[in-house]
């Protein structure tokens, strides 16, 4: 079993550090929150959707370092992508936490690899996705 | 204390392991105790060789079943000092217990105009059966808040409280900030508009002697788990006049004394509210747990987690980035805090790995964390078990956070 420590490695750090995407979107045409119900973490996002590209997102985060750093890493993923390629994003972010431990699915999700043996934490990572999904799916 | 620390901590089996290479350090007390091995035995002696189904056979193994099961009863009613063993009944633990008030005492008190009054403090548990029946029966829920220390505003009891209140629910011991409310102040001042007066008692049972009499309460609700006893069962006591005057909650059998096809009439207090088969190891198991209470004796509980208490301040007094929530003079068993600007669940997870357990979250008490504007807490709680060199650790693994985090 990994040490609960090993999630804050340092590329999980920078992540959650990374504030180049935090705050309001002016102009946004699609919002979405999610809640973590356990801990009362909320994360909402704000996106300016020129049909089908994603072209901007912001972010704001009342949550732990894993909350933040996953929600930074999503920003960076799905700006300039389709939806539908954010969305299945998304989907590949949530297998690689369920996979075994194994050759990462993404290497850009690497950062999270800890916790496919943490599931307690796993919510924390998938609250922005969550967002995201509530607001390209929502409406 | 009468029987030495190590004595104690030998009787728990889940204290003895490591977690992540390091021996474990509980101090998640205020969410569930450990077990001592008589609870664990009893149980285990209970399904082996006692068990049967309670009140319902006329075989030897159902009588003594329903023997153990019943003598429990008296043992809470001395334990808490009730009247009448009539006065306990067995429910799935504080919430259902609550559920169970509000089900019945609301429904018969409550009406438009009516009001239910509440702290700013409580446990979901105890805040939102009583938020339902107030939105049923067009009533009024009103809440004493807290000042910044975590005590309720007492000054501001006269506001809150008045001739239209019909019920007061209130926390003995805060799950978040550990205060020990002044529950008999505010039942003389609930008596003088004739308002009944419910107790949450999930967090006082283990941790002081509690004496439903000299409270003045109407009932008083606990979980066993709380109180080193098995999960899914505990109690709720209620004044005897009272219990028999509120209709049933949950219906089936065991609560009917007969039953056709047109209707049923209802079984004599307390089994009038125990519908269906009661958890009946849970009950024991309980039983045995209050009895290892007992033996310890709550001079030496009291004593002992005072100087746990004592020793958790002083260790974080002496971390500057510790930010104490709940700074009441009067806390027992449970401390919050954050730590700078790391997250809760941050702190929870680093000290994990130091196998320290504490609990990060909203404690399910979301109002409180919205009084201090913070969104998680980290909180640590002891029980008689605990050491004060686990206390030492809890501050080194601050520390290591502090670390990680910098």
């Amino acid at each position: 079993m990994s040490r609960p420590d090993q999630l804050y490695h340092p590329e999980m750090m920078i992540l959650a550090a990374d504030r180049s995407r935090v705050g309001h979107l002016d102009g946004a045409t699609h919002r979405g929150e999610a809640r973590n119900p356990l801990c009362g973490d909320r994360l909402s996002i704000e996106l300016l959707l020129e049909t089908p590209m994603i072209e901007r997102v912001r972010f704001e985060a009342r949550g732990c370092a894993i909350a933040r750093a996953s929600a930074a890493l999503m920003c960076s993923l799905v700006e300039m992508q389709t939806d539908r390629v954010a969305l299945e994003l998304g989907h590949r972010f949530r297998e690689e936490l369920e996979s075994p431990e194994s050759a990462p699915i993404d290497p850009r999700f690497d950062a999270f690899r800890a916790l496919r043996q943490i599931r307690s934490r796993r919510r924390c990572a998938t609250l922005a996705w969550e967002a995201l999904e509530q607001a390209l799916e929502g409406d | 204390m009468m029987t030495s620390l190590a004595d104690i901590r030998n009787e728990f089996p889940a204290l003895q392991q490591h977690v992540h290479g390091h021996p474990l350090v509980y101090l998640d007390n205020a969410s569930t105790t450990q077990k001592p091995r008589c609870v664990l035995d009893t149980i285990q002696r209970s399904y082996a060789s006692e068990y049967a189904n309670v009140h319902r056979g006329v075989h030897s193994l159902s009588q003594r079943a329903t023997e153990a099961y019943e003598s429990v009863r008296y043992e809470v009613a001395e334990f808490i000092n009730a009247s009448d063993p009539r006065e306990v009944i067995f429910t799935a633990g504080a919430t259902s217990a609550i559920n169970l008030v509000a089900q019945t005492l609301g429904r018969s008190l409550l009406g438009p105009h009516d009001e239910v009054l509440v702290t700013e403090m409580e446990h979901h548990s105890n805040l939102v059966p009583w938020q339902v029946i107030c939105a049923e029966r067009g009533a009024r829920l009103r809440v004493l808040e807290i000042d910044d220390k975590g005590d309720l505003k007492l000054d501001q009891l006269e506001d809150v409280l008045g001739k239209n209140t019909r019920i007061v629910a209130l926390a003995h011991i805060s799950n978040t900030l550990g205060t020990v409310n002044p529950v008999e102040h505010i039942t003389k001042a609930a008596r003088r508009f004739g308002a009944r007066v419910v107790v949450d008692g999930a967090q006082a049972v283990s941790h002081c002697p509690v004496d439903v009499q000299s409270l003045g309460c109407d009932f008083y609700a606990f979980s066993a788990h709380k109180a080193y006893g098995p999960s899914g069962v505990g109690v709720l006591w209620g004044r005897l006049d009272l219990l028999e005057g509120l209709p049933p909650w949950q219906s089936g059998g065991d609560m009917v004394l007969s039953v056709d096809l047109a209707g049923a009439t209802y079984n004599e207090v307390p089994h009038r509210f125990e519908a269906g088969t009661p958890n009946i190891v849970g009950v024991v198991g309980m039983g045995a747990a209050l009895r290892w209470i007992r033996e310890i004796g709550f001079d030496s509980i009291m004593k002992h987690e005072d100087v746990l208490l004592h020793a958790i301040e002083d260790r974080l007094g002496r971390i500057g980035a510790v930010r104490r929530i709940g700074t009441s003079s009067k806390i027992r068993s449970s401390v919050s805090f954050l730590l700078g600007d790391v997250h809760a669940h941050d702190v929870g997870t680093i000290l994990d790995g130091e196998g320290i357990a504490v609990r990060a979250g909203h404690h399910c008490t979301q109002p409180v964390m919205d009084h201090f504007d913070v969104d998680a807490t980290v909180r640590a709680s002891v029980a008689i078990y605990n050491t004060v060199e686990e206390i030492d650790r809890l501050a080194d693994g601050l520390k290591h956070t502090e670390e990680v985090f910098r």
